[in-house]
């Protein structure tokens, strides 16, 4: 039992940040969005299945959405950060 | 009535004779009012103080991380208020939640939290910090516990502005007016503390202290000033709060805090003597001068649907002549804190906030020049540049005042919280994206404006949409500016609890270096204070091994 407590400590917790998980995360960014260029190709005119139909973003209207998208994300990283740093053990 | 010569004489007398009395000590006066004071700060509360705990540095550290989170709120607002600027129905979707806020209210909400929530913030968090620093103040800051809890009353205060900024009198309450006097409370515990730091130097306050001193002051003394000068019902003037929270306090602090950075940051002494004593000495007798005529930065907001009061012919000439002459104490401000920054024989540095205090000390002299050209019409009376104003408040704002201050931030950070920035890349990343997206954002809306400033004058048809594009253009590039005070302030917070522990406070402004480049005669304190040590490899530029290599500094 002792032995699984010091593995999961070993193992479980992800301490490296090697460069390709970025390069990941940005592959899957440009699909996500590739995605969305070719969903209006294939259907144009057409809104996004599902997230249309959301209230919220259906009436949103102008490109400073995007921007507060990212403010908003930006909110979100730095209340994680408090949260997460407060409550780490 | 708002502003005359007499009180400028008033308020420069009164400076003069805080000085006389600090410099000379109370004697037995003195003896009775710093227990007093220390009561007002700490028995006085009663209860409350045990809220804070007091352990040394926390005053600085509670004030300068809540103003960074200003700080974020701050660019939001901004680029939203410069967005909604030149597509009015950006926001429409939020009127089904009752918001319908204008580009002017969303700039104004901004600013507030730009300045009173982090620019004000960081000065008074840095000034706890290095106050006592050069005074010598045994013990450091009197009162930790209640300079730590005063960041509560502020914050609520600049909260209440925030709202004001939407909404000045919801269920008609002057809410603008409870916010700053929520501010003042918190400011008068603030005062007390410092003088109480000065009142137990143990030596006469190192350079920039004074300055950081009387910038304290010089806010209550001004509005002693005016109640001197003008008859009582001026109490009631809207006006008179940009007295107590304007030039004297944001100006001259940042100044001072500056002038420290860059020495202690750059392990290198203050450039020249004669420019320190220029700054002292020429932002006190001139700036003054800046709010006296016009609020600027400060009076949109603060006096939000008030009037500039009527000032004198005589006093416009006289206001007018001073705000010229005060080219001089910002050229030596600017001078002095590159030239620091420059002595230490190495590039500045980005991670200490080194390279920030350089770039906005350039913009210094630049935002004073714009200021200087396109405001002077307007107090002489003509209206010809009255549409450019915003955008140049805008840029003395985020080209000088906020930078300034997230130098100063950067630089301190180690000594107040006892730990390093847990990412040097992220700080990189973000001073680049800021400078340029300030910069290039706000020099683009300044040209649409101007486009259409000429087109009006002019009373010609454009038949472009170039200014538009100029506006869009600037906006988006404003939009740099979120994304680096997100890496800022995200690095801040997260530097309380991963930065590296610095082991001793001394050692965080100590760096210890292997070679220094004499590039001119240069003493040895100077060497000495630049993080040289016995091992030091002294190398001279003409010793450049590469042929036609150029002078390293």
């Amino acid at each position: 039992m002792a032995n699984s407590d010091q593995s999961i400590d070993v193992f479980m917790q992800a301490n490296a940040e090697p460069r390709s998980s970025w390069l990941l995360l940005v592959l899957g960014v440009i699909i996500a969005l590739l995605s969305l260029t070719i969903h209006s190709i294939a259907f144009p005119g057409q809104d996004l299945p599902v997230i249309s139909d959301l209230e919220t973003f259906g009436s949103l209207q102008g490109q400073v959405w995007i921007f507060i998208l990212g403010m908003l994300v930006g909110t979100m990283m730095i209340l994680a950060t408090l949260l997460t740093e407060v409550t780490r053990e | 009535m708002f502003n005359d010569i007499q009180t400028l004489l008033i308020f420069w007398a009164m400076l003069f004779g805080f000085f006389v009395i600090s410099s000379r000590g109370l004697g037995v006066v003195g003896d009775v009012l710093r227990p007093t004071g220390l009561f007002l700060l700490e028995k006085a509360l009663g209860p409350a103080i045990d809220f804070a705990e007091g352990k040394p540095g926390s005053a600085s550290r509670t004030w300068i991380i809540i103003g960074s989170l200003w700080l974020f709120l701050s660019v939001c607002f901004t680029f939203l208020g410069v967005w909604v600027g030149h597509d009015p129905y950006a926001l429409i979707s939020l009127s089904g939640w009752g918001y319908t806020p204008s580009s002017d209210t969303l700039i104004s909400a901004g600013t507030v939290a730009g300045l009173y929530g982090f620019i004000g913030m960081v000065v008074i968090g840095a000034s706890f910090h290095v106050l006592p620093l050069l005074c010598g103040t045994p013990g450091g800051l009197p009162s930790e516990r209640n300079g730590t809890l005063v960041a509560t009353p502020w914050t609520a205060g600049v909260l209440l502005l925030f709202i004001a900024a939407h909404n000045p009198d919801p269920f008609g309450i002057d809410l603008t007016a409870v916010g700053m006097a929520v501010m003042a409370l918190g400011y008068a515990a603030v005062l007390v503390n410092i003088l109480l730091t000065l009142a137990n130097r143990t030596q006469s306050p190192r350079e920039p202290g004074w300055l950081l001193s009387l910038a304290f002051i010089g806010g209550p003394v001004a509005l002693i000033a005016s109640l001197i000068a003008n008859d009582a019902s001026s109490l009631t003037d809207p006006w008179l709060v940009t007295k107590l929270f304007g030039v004297p306090f944001f100006l001259w602090s940042i100044a001072a805090l500056s002038l420290y950075s860059a020495a202690i940051g750059s392990n290198s002494p203050l450039w020249s003597r004669t420019l320190s004593g220029t700054v002292l000495a020429g932002l006190v007798l001139t700036s003054t001068a800046y709010q006296s005529l016009d609020g600027g930065l400060f009076s949109g907001l603060i006096a939000q649907g008030s009037v500039l009061p009527e000032v004198s012919a005589s006093a416009k000439m006289f206001g007018t002549f001073l705000i010229a002459l005060s080219l001089a104490p910002m050229l030596a401000l600017s001078a002095n804190v590159i030239g620091t920054i420059r002595g230490s024989g190495s590039s500045p540095e980005i991670t200490n906030g080194m390279a920030i205090l350089v770039t906005s000390s350039i913009a210094l002299i630049v935002v004073w020049l714009l200021n200087y050209a396109f405001r002077s019409p307007s107090i002489a009376g003509f209206q010809t540049y009255e549409p450019l104003l915003e955008t140049i408040e805008l840029m003395t704002l985020w080209l000088f005042f906020i930078p300034m201050a997230m130098g100063i931030q950067l630089h301190l950070y180690p000594s107040i919280t006892k730990r390093s920035l847990p990412s040097p890349e992220r700080t990189r990343i973000g001073y680049w994206m800021f400078v340029t997206a300030t910069s290039a954002g706000l020099i683009c809306m300044l040209i649409a404006e101007s486009i259409n400033l000429s087109t009006s004058q002019l009373e010609v048809e454009l038949n472009t949409n170039l200014p538009d594009r100029f506006a869009v253009i600037g906006s988006v590039m404003f939009y740099g500016a979120v994304i680096a005070v997100i890496l800022h302030t995200v690095n801040v917070l997260r530097g309380l609890f991963h930065g590296r522990i610095q082991v001793d406070t001394s050692t965080s402004d100590t760096r210890k270096i292997e070679t220094f480049t004499v590039a001119e005669p240069i003493t040895i304190r100077s060497v000495l204070s630049a993080g040289a040590d016995v091992d030091t490899m002294l190398t001279p530029v003409s010793d450049t091994e590469v042929p036609g290599a150029p002078t390293e500094l």
